[in-house]
């Protein structure tokens, strides 16, 4: 209850009008505008539009900004949209090539990935996630011979630098590869008769293959001088002193953390000498110059692969600790770009021109559109199946989504959940699926923004454009020509009020 | 009901659906002798869209937007019963700045809400235009902080299960802060307009007095009933939400009558401001949705969420039978109760007073129907 303040007028209707009004306009309090002061960015929901082409006259290119699920999750972050949309057109050898850009071992990964990227595939919000771990195994037993080759080959530009990696396990190996790549000349040491580290000493032969492990160590050896196997380096062998006395211009440390994982129904027998831990395996590295954390993993800068010892990296699981092969492969990207700028003081081509992106994904629409209708419940399986039917693989690569390319692929998801009906999508009756025409019916549209919460492809977008009025109720239908073509007119409704 | 001898003749008329005094599509027979009212008998449905119909073939997900559409004077309200049963089925955990922006957004809307019954209020009692005018003008401020934060200016779609839709945009703690800061000014000079004046006295006290009791028995809640002498606030009694760590009173007055009702709703308005201000100064960093699946599955099971709605209990009874979609929504609208607790004091008035109690009640047709 506020202060009364004395009664000022009369009574009479026709009085206190005119004193009421008179008083209270030459207050000042009445006319502060806070918008005046303090400019806000609007961010209202106006009208629909399309960001991306669903014909290709506009000349649109997809941005890229947000990378998809699937990709986000992986830890290496594998370009799972792109290879399985490589695959939908039964290109496998482009669809292997992609790949190895990311994880240059499809083969080993895919029978042991525990592939976080399916858990949060956006096709399993509908139905059941594409099952891309499988793709990927059948990708790799697809791959021809005379394109396998072409991928391992050294390239003939050489950068005169020698790189010495130590450990020949998943990161090792990829490092290896991806220097490779980059032109440099590199060896790699490891201590077991064999290379293939964790995944050839840990992992049952039931479950990953030895001819795969063999295949895939062969397509690295042909990207290296040379493997050499039974050469440790630490105790017993070469210290790091001596591997930079051989003219090594850096030393990629790929230990591993692995141990031997008894197999099921195998008790471990009472003579079994134990394992030493991780701290007494790395024990002799803070002797050189590198130091360890806590757990007795290798300590490394963050994010720069790095140790304290200057042109020494580490990657894998020799920091991370016991992990999954795909983060460590993560990890050993990381590195051998990290190696890659210390040794020649900017990244190299290699990373930058790599496979055309563009083409997979453009290629992809006008060829294929995934088939939400025709999609089995419960497809997605837990458990890799090897080997793979051909047909099979093809309509599981359809069901992807092809999540953030910013290009409508005519899925019908918006169509779907649009609670006024609004949206009417035609799509072609024929194997292609194309889509023929996308009308919203802004007579229906009540902007509260489903369709672009469920888009995967982030095509659709709203704006702050709020000019829909029409005289006509068939105007008021905007069909795929006027939501694209048409620039959207981005009027800054505020643009007058902030001055 | 006083009996009127001396005019045997009644006449029955049509107030509404179309007409100006009954807030919305409200049609109520009337049986009239002269100018006093026998019989007044309300007809509804005449907004009726089948709400809890369509939202059972709605995945959870898509249901706010739809809610919006019932009480389109205080939309936020309407979300948060709903949205705050989903996430109390489903077990989620709402990130504290999500619900501290949920908080000031509610107590603007709540203020915006009376701003928008203030006005027309006025208008029905006769002080044509002015105090209207004054009304929608303050609402308008609060409407623009909304349409940035949200997107719209009346179908915000801004709360959703788990939190809110996005973050709020740049200098919106500064815009709401000057707003509240402003505000105490702002209802200080809607009293001063309104309360001193003797028309409006003389249309307000002592007209359409409801006692606590039949109040409650038919269900009545909000300002209307605390109007009534009974202080029942569920921000208070049942705090959701973050409503337990604000400091602000629950407001009443004990005359039942249309002075009271306009009474309470202008000093909850000060209460909603102080709200706001300590909400502002409380609100933490940090995420505004915690992750959730876009199809979200409730677990079978039901819920009854209710919550102080601009006009009374606002409450959403969901039944889930385990799928994407609510096997049943039952909405409880506070208009719907509020309106037919007045009713039983229409009758014996003269047809003015009806319309001033009426608009007391503030009852919105969207709501009531559904």
């Amino acid at each position: 209850m506020t202060a009364r303040r004395p009664l000022f007028f009369g009574t009479g209707i026709v009085r206190t009008f005119r004193v009421t009004v008179k008083h209270f306009f030459m207050k000042s309090l009445a006319v502060q505008y806070p918008h005046e002061r303090i400019p806000i960015t609007p961010v209202s929901r106006g009208m629909l539009w399309m960001k991306g082409a669903i014909d290709t006259d506009t000349g649109f290119v997809p941005s890229f900004t947000e990378m998809p699920p699937c990709q986000a999750r992986c830890p290496g972050n594998v370009d799972a949209r792109g290879y399985v949309g490589l695959i939908a057109q039964g290109r496998y050898d482009d669809a292997y090539e992609l790949h190895l850009e990311t994880n240059p071992l499809p083969g080993m990964v895919s029978r042991v990935c525990p592939h976080p990227c399916e858990r949060v595939c956006r096709r399993g919000e509908e139905d059941a996630p594409v099952t891309i771990c499988d793709l990927k195994g059948f990708m790799f037993d697809h791959v021809s011979a005379g394109r396998r080759q072409k991928v391992f080959t050294r390239p003939k530009i050489r950068k005169d630098k020698k790189v010495a990696v130590v450990g020949a396990g998943p990161a090792g190996l990829s490092v290896a590869f991806w220097l490779g790549k980059c032109g440099y000349d590199v060896v790699i040491f490891e201590k077991l008769p064999t290379a293939g580290g964790a995944l050839r000493a840990a992992i049952a032969p039931s479950r990953l293959p030895v001819d795969i492990i063999d295949q895939e160590v062969d397509d690295i050896r042909k990207m290296c001088v040379a493997i050499r196997t039974n050469a440790p380096v630490g105790p017993g062998g070469l210290s790091l002193d001596d591997l930079f006395a051989k003219d090594f211009d850096a030393v990629f440390l790929g230990l591993g953390a692995h141990r031997k994982i008894p197999v099921k129904g195998q008790a471990k027998g009472a003579d079994t000498p134990p394992e030493p831990s991780r701290s007494e395996k790395n024990a002799w590295l803070p002797e050189q110059g590198v130091n360890l954390d806590d757990q007795g993993n290798i300590a490394v800068e963050t994010g720069a692969n790095q140790t304290s010892r200057a042109a020494v990296f580490a990657g894998g699981e020799a920091i991370l600790g016991p992990g999954v092969t795909i983060t460590s492969l993560g990890c050993a990207r990381r590195a051998s770009q990290a190696i890659d700028v210390f040794l020649n003081g900017a990244p190299s081509d290699y990373w930058t021109n790599g496979f055309p992106k563009q083409d997979t994904i453009k290629k992809r629409y006008d060829d294929v559109t995934p088939r939400l209708a025709k999609a089995k419940p419960g497809e997605g399986v837990l458990n890799p199946v090897h080997p793979m039917a051909e047909k099979e693989a093809i309509k599981q690569a359809e069901r992807c989504l092809s999540c953030m390319t910013e290009e409508c692929i005519g899925c019908h998801i918006c169509e779907k959940y649009c609670p006024p009906q609004a949206i009417k999508i035609t799509t072609s009756q024929d194997k292609t699926r194309h889509i023929d025409s996308y009308d919203i019916d802004y007579g229906k549209c009540q902007l509260c923004e489903t369709c672009v919460d469920v888009c995967p492809t982030r095509t659709l977008t709203h704006t702050p454009e709020f000019e829909t009025a029409d005289y006509d109720h068939a105007d008021m239908t905007y069909d795929k020509d006027k939501m694209t073509r048409q620039k959207p007119l981005r009027v800054d409704i505020y643009a007058k009020e902030k001055k | 009901m006083p009996q009127h001898k001396s005019t045997p003749q009644l006449m029955e008329i049509n107030l509404g659906p179309q007409h100006p005094a009954t807030h919305g599509v409200l049609r109520i027979v009337l049986t009239l002798d002269g100018e006093r009212v026998v019989k007044a008998v309300p007809h509804l449905g005449y907004l009726h869209r089948g709400v809890e119909k369509i939202v059972e073939d709605l995945e959870y997900f898509q249901i706010p937007p739809i809610l919006d559409r019932m009480d389109y004077v205080a939309n936020l309200n309407n979300e948060l019963s709903y949205v705050m049963g989903v996430e109390k089925l489903a077990g989620l955990k709402v990130p504290e700045r999500a619900e501290y922006i949920r908080v000031i957004l509610l107590e603007f809307n709540r203020i915006m809400s009376h701003f928008a019954w203030f006005g027309p209020f006025t208008n029905d009692l006769g002080l044509f235009g002015t105090a209207f005018l004054y009304g929608l003008r303050e609402r308008e401020y609060i409407q623009r902080l909304f349409e940035r934060t949200t997107g719209a200016r009346m179908h915000y779609n801004y709360f959703t299960y788990g939190g809110l839709r996005h973050d709020i945009p740049e200098g919106f703690v500064e815009e709401a802060r000057h707003l509240a800061n402003r505000l105490p000014a702002v209802i200080d000079e809607f009293e001063y307009m309104v309360e001193e004046n003797e028309i409006f006295r003389l249309r307000t006290i002592g007209i359409g007095p409801m006692d606590g009791k039949t109040a409650l028995n038919f269900g009545a809640s909000g300002p209307f009933l605390r109007a009534s002498g009974i202080p029942i606030d569920l921000r208070k009694d049942e705090p959701y939400s973050v409503y337990d760590r604000f400091d602000f009173k629950v407001c009443s007055a004990s005359g039942g009558d249309c002075f009271a009702r306009y009474k309470v709703r202008m000093d909850e308005m000060r209460e909603s401001v102080k709200i706001i201000q300590q909400a502002l100064d409380q609100m933490p960093d940090g995420p505004v949705r915690a992750k959730t699946t876009r199809h979200l599955k409730l677990p079978k099971g039901e819920v009854y969420m209710r919550t102080e709605h601009a006009r009374g209990e606002f409450g959403a009874y969901i039944v889930s039978d385990g799928g994407v979609r609510p096997y049943r929504l039952k909405l409880r609208s506070p208009s719907l109760s509020n309106l037919m607790a007045s009713c039983v004091l229409l009758p014996g008035m003269v047809l003015p007073d009806l319309i001033a109690t009426v608009a007391s009640v503030d009852i919105v047709l969207g709501c009531t129907d559904r």
